[in-house]
């Protein structure tokens, strides 16, 4: 019993319908919708949940979750600015330091889920308290500055199109690669599909753990650089509830919460589908107020339609 | 030593290991209020522990519906979206007039309970897993909430709202409200059928089915009561504050879980218990409190409310293997 | 290599097992010789799955040893064995289902380029090479699950076959198979022997045994009975290999006579197995259903309690038609379920006794809407009087007593609903034999109640010696109904191991 195409990838194939309906009903309504210029804007704006969404994808294949990247997000941003500090000199340095706490930290997840066998949701959800006490404690107004060649990035286009957006397609492709073409990718599949089985099959579990947990981790630390690049200092208000938002992309992208599932594909088009509907109220000169009652509808619907085909039999999810 | 010694005292630390698992938490907030005392003797201050004991009270009845939620194996991440609008509700429909507040708070809950009603709709009928189902119920409530106030909350808390925080040195009315609501659901859980069946649909909800327990309902009859209590608890907040605040009820909702965690509530349903989560809301206030006491900033209490949550599973885990 | 090959690839000398003071298997040793197809036959409990763990190191014999192409091994740990060239296939395919057919036979082992990408060149192949030694024609990037289950074994034996694997154990490997596929099956097996390779073949289709083994080792009870090669046997000899035994165990006599119908199925048919199921259930008797694991009788239960929904057919109680729609409906009407599975169906391990056994009665011990713990207590004290359970006390939790006590608690929970009908799916499975005796007396202490006893069971002794009638059931339908006087264990499970009644 073969399942077509369409069958299999209804849901995204679904997102990415509705991403061509957003984007006509955006180009009738405004004439400015379809220009390079803002479809780019889009697209950059797309980078900044993007980012973290595919790392948390990562995780969640493996039947896992991260609660803490938005407390990462935010200490990241923190960190890079007070490292940089306005001075050229200290771009590289803040920028290795930044990703290498990154590093840390997603390590220490994998460290305390293999080791003490925690569940990941609990580990994360310490550690999303943990980190943005830091955070906090270090400021809780705007603190260091970036280098004004730093800040230069956010505007700076190549060809038209902003760097950020070249950095985000380039991640897209890493992962795709990743998890389609190398072994640690199919070993990804394997563990969220059929831990058991993985296991069994010699896979090291715990290896694809630390690895899984620290490049989310780190991509959640490069996004905390976006922002820098973005708002020129570290501002503590950054990444409150983004990985609630990652998590939302990454499931209406197809991906199963309970792991083995999912695509980069699909989490493209969650992510895509959310940031344009987003550009699309703005555009379109909604209400703002309005746009998040919208929004709201729309997340129910669309959760509440996707019947999940994953075997959800009541227990507990995010393991 | 020999095997028949070996084989005895590997039982005796089981044995042991179980009850920390069970008493660990008392054990541990006693040593807290043993090192609170020494540390900060004026935790146990009048003025210290009325503030302390309203803020057991705020975080406290939302975790009471946290707790039930978490017995079924769920989770509530919506209680913070009700709780501003309860705000919302009861100063849009009061508008400064002491008369109108009854049906104010009664609206309020109607509310609340079809929030909950749309959770466990969600989370039973169409299968989606608590964490999703919560959150996208919270984004639509705060959307339809931006969107009916506009940005600008209208309306106002009438004065006499503020009596729900009429206090009697370190005793308040919130205080009083939570352990009367404790003592309420504690009575529930431990001493209703109803109560029975949320353990055993939480604890094997294939079993519960196959033993007659109409799990859904009592699933979604959680999420119900859930929300009720965070309906509850915004209206102890807005009298307190005394007008509607938009981020009154930052970081609660993460708060009661932890509270929940803490207290030995596990996340894949039918253990714990709301005796455990009393004690956990109390460390964590206390912890909270010290923190200013000592002279920390404030922004620790984070990092200890993480800590915390971190070696109370461990020792968890631990307990039950 | 030696010089010599060793006669036999696999020795298992004098393997015993115990499971908490139950002999699994009791000094038995076997001998598989190279290149031949070896079936291992018994009745569900016989040992058959034991053995194979202990083999496949997935569990440590208590005692004994093995000897695997001329090596000793005194313990045999599950990476060991998969070095030394054996490979098992269980009955739950050990496929990732949302992965190709070609990344299921190289999980683990997937070829490699340089910095960790996968040679998916080689992989396909390789893949291919495999599928084309079996004879088959899979597409290879079919999602595994996908695929019917007969496929989804084939892949399971090319990936036995990309391990290299010189002794290949299958599980029931025909349980879900028909027709043709069971004749790729058979192709498959014999172009593998010609290689060479040594495949040990666990059935109870006894046919196909006849048809593709060359030798049969029999085990009973945890025994070895025998090893003859099939040539010398027929299929009567092998079935009273299988069952033959004096009947050493007593049952309690049977009551009363029979009396009125109480239940009657007509024409069950589920999406679970079942087809076109009828019978019917007399007050006061015990109706035995036996048949082999998969032959649909745990699906009978569930659909008789509303477990599971009818896809057509009709269940009358005591001449009226009733439907359920889900359990609770169906304890109403006064029926019960003693789940096979306890542990994961039956019981609330994390909580206390006295909530598992009061559940289904809370009505009964709520006063003025509260629990009434003198009530429940009482109850409890009652349950353990009169099924001698051990515990320490009405708090202990579940998960701490022995198998046979917490089947005791499930019977004790259901007994407080006081029902006409009791569905027992594997009343003794995991139970002491004092246990088991007093689960008996029990049984038939309900009859002299009029109440009926609808009892699945894999013991043939329990189905002779406790039924006033039996049912045999063979894949979803009633291949048979018999009282106990009128056949012999041999004859169920001929019933239940082959298509039609066989004249042998």
């Amino acid at each position: 019993m073969n399942r077509s195409f369409y069958q299999k990838h209804s849901l995204v194939l679904v997102v990415y319908a509705l991403i061509l309906v957003l984007m006509a009903i955006g180009a009738f309504n405004s004439e400015r919708f379809l220009t390079i210029r803002n479809l780019t804007n889009v697209l950059r704006q797309a980078a900044y949940l993007g980012t973290v969404a595919l790392g948390e994808m990562l995780v969640i294949l493996t039947a896992g979750i991260d609660l803490s990247i938005g407390s990462l997000v935010k200490l990241c941003v923190l960190v890079s600015a007070i490292l940089m500090d306005g001075n050229p000199d200290n771009v590289w340095m803040a920028v290795v330091l930044t990703l290498g706490l990154g590093l840390i930290v997603g390590l220490v997840h994998a460290f305390l889920i293999n080791e003490l066998n925690l569940s990941p949701f609990v580990v994360t959800f310490a550690s999303l308290f943990i980190l943005q006490g830091i955070a906090l404690t270090i400021t809780t107004k705007p603190i260091g500055r970036a280098s004004r060649d730093f800040l230069l990035l956010y505007s700076q286009k190549l060809g038209g199109v902003p760097i950020i957006v070249y950095y985000f397609i380039f991640l897209i492709l890493l992962i795709m690669f990743l998890l389609r073409k190398t072994v640690f990718g199919k070993h990804i599949y394997a563990i969220g599909g059929n831990y058991t089985v993985a296991q069994l099959s010699g896979i090291s579990v715990k290896r694809i753990r630390y690895g899984v947990y620290a490049l989310c981790s780190v991509l959640a630390a490069s996004t905390g650089l976006l922002w820098l690049m973005r708002m020129g200092v570290g501002d503590p208000v950054i990444g409150k509830g983004l990985e609630l938002n990652a998590i939302i992309a990454v499931v209406i992208g197809g991906t199963s919460l309970f792991g083995g599932r999912g695509t980069v594909i699909g989490v493209l088009g969650g992510i895509l589908l959310l940031t344009f509907t987003d550009n699309l109220l703005v555009v379109l000169g909604v209400n703002q107020f309005i746009s998040g009652l919208i929004k709201g509808i729309i997340f129910v619907a669309a959760v509440a339609l996707y019947k999940q085909n994953d075997r959800y039999k009541g227990g507990f999810t995010g393991l | 030593m020999d095997p028949a010694a070996l084989a005895i005292q590997g039982r005796l630390a089981l044995r042991f290991l179980h009850l920390i698992g069970q008493y660990g938490v008392y054990l541990a907030l006693v040593l807290l209020l043993i090192v609170g005392a020494l540390i900060t003797p004026n935790l146990f201050e009048k003025e210290t522990l009325a503030v302390m004991f309203r803020q057991c009270a705020q975080l406290g009845i939302i975790a009471i519906g946290q707790t039930m939620v978490m017995l079924v194996a769920g989770l509530d991440l919506s209680v913070g979206g009700v709780i501003v609008m309860t705000s919302v509700v009861v100063a849009e429909v009061s508008n400064g007039r002491d008369e109108m507040i009854p049906l104010a708070v009664v609206t309020a809950l109607i509310l609340g309970m079809l929030i909950g009603l749309g959770n466990g709709l969600l989370i039973t009928k169409r299968k989606v897993p608590p964490l999703v189902a919560t959150l996208v119920m919270l984004f639509l409530v705060q959307g339809a909430q931006q969107a009916f106030t506009r940005g600008v909350p209208s309306g106002f808390v009438p004065e006499a709202m503020g009596i729900v925080n009429k206090s009697w040195g370190f005793l308040s009315i919130p205080f009083l409200l939570w352990l009367g609501l404790n003592g309420v659901f504690l009575l529930i859980l431990r001493g209703t059928p109803y109560g029975r069946k949320v353990y055993a649909t939480g604890s094997n909800p294939e079993a519960a089915r196959l033993t007659g327990v109409p799990v859904n309902l009592i699933k979604i009859s959680v999420y119900v009561l859930a929300s009720g209590l965070a309906v509850i608890s915004g209206v102890v907040l807005t009298g307190y504050v005394g007008y509607v605040d938009r981020f009154i009820a930052t970081g609660l909702d993460l708060d009661s879980i932890a509270a929940a965690v803490v207290g030995g509530t596990a996340f894949f349903g039918g253990r714990g218990g709301l005796m455990g989560t009393i004690a956990g809301v109390l460390i964590i206030q206390i912890l909270s409190t010290m923190v200013v006491l000592i002279g920390l900033d404030i922004q620790t209490q984070f990092i200890i409310k993480g800590l915390v949550i971190l070696a109370a599973v461990s020792l968890y885990s631990l307990a039950h293997k | 290599m030696s010089e010599s090959e060793p006669s036999f690839i696999l020795e298992m000398r004098n393997i015993t097992k115990s499971f908490s003071g139950v002999h699994a298997l009791r000094d038995v040793s076997f001998q598989c010789r190279p290149g031949t197809v070896h079936a291992l036959v018994g009745e569900n409990g016989a040992g058959k799955s034991t053995l194979i763990k202990i083999l496949s190191g997935a569990l440590l014999a208590d005692s004994g040893d093995i000897l695997f192409k001329g090596e000793h091994h005194q313990s045999f740990s599950a990476r060991e064995a998969l070095n030394s060239g054996i490979s098992v296939i269980y009955q739950e395919l050990a496929l990732v289902s949302q992965m190709t057919v070609a990344e299921n036979i190289f999980l683990g082992r997937e070829p490699r380029r340089a910095f960790g990408i996968v040679d998916t060149k080689r992989l396909r192949t390789d893949a291919e090479k495999l599928l084309k030694q079996l004879g088959l024609e899979i597409d290879l990037d079919t999602e595994v699950g996908e695929l019917t289950v007969a496929y989804q074994q084939m892949v399971e034996i090319a990936k036995a076959l990309s391990k290299n694997a010189d002794l290949i154990v299958m599980d029931e490997p025909s349980a879900i198979l028909a027709g043709h596929e069971l004749e790729q099956l058979f192709q498959i097996i014999e172009s593998l022997v010609m290689k060479g390779v040594t495949i040990i073949y666990i059935s109870h289709r006894l046919e196909e045994v006849f048809r593709i083994a060359n030798e049969v080792t029999v085990l009973k009870d945890g025994s070895l009975v025998e090893t003859r090669p099939l040539k010398e046997l027929n299929r009567a000899e092998l079935v009273k290999m299988m069952v033959g035994r004096a009947f050493e165990e007593v049952f309690p006599e049977p009551t009363n006579q029979p009396g009125d119908p109480l239940l009657r199925a007509e024409g069950i048919s589920t999406d679970t197995i079942l087809q076109q199921v009828s019978l019917t259930l007399q007050e006061g008797e015990i109706l035995g259903v036996a048949g082999m694991v998969g032959s649909g009788r745990s699906e009978l239960a569930r659909a008789l309690f509303g477990a599971d929904p009818l896809a057509s057919g009709s269940i009358t109680i005591k001449g009226k038609p009733v439907v359920f729609r889900n359990p609770a409906e169906a304890i109403r009407k006064k029926i019960s379920l003693v789940p096979e599975d306890r542990k994961q169906q039956g019981l609330f391990t994390e909580l206390p006794i006295r909530n598992n056994i009061t559940l289904p009665i809370l009505k009964k011990i709520t006063r003025w809407g509260f629990l009434s713990r003198a009530n429940e207590n009482e109850i409890v004290d009652q349950a353990r009087k009169q099924h001698s359970i051990a515990m320490t006390s009405g708090s202990q939790e579940v998960q701490y007593l022995s198998g046979g006590n917490q089947q005791k608690v499930v019977l004790a929970k259901w007994l407080q609903t006081r029902p006409e009908i009791i569905i027992m799916d594997e009343p003794t499975r995991g139970v002491d034999v004092g246990a088991k005796f007093e689960i008996y007396q029990l049984m038939r202490q309900l009859n002299k109640e009029g109440i009926a006893i609808l009892m699945i069971s894999s013991e043939l002794t329990e189905i002779l010696g406790l039924s006033d009638r039996i049912l045999v059931m063979r894949e979803g339908r009633i291949e048979g109904e018999f009282k106990p006087s009128e056949t012999t264990e041999e004859q169920v499970i001929e019933l239940a191991t082959t298509r039609a009644v066989a004249a042998s």
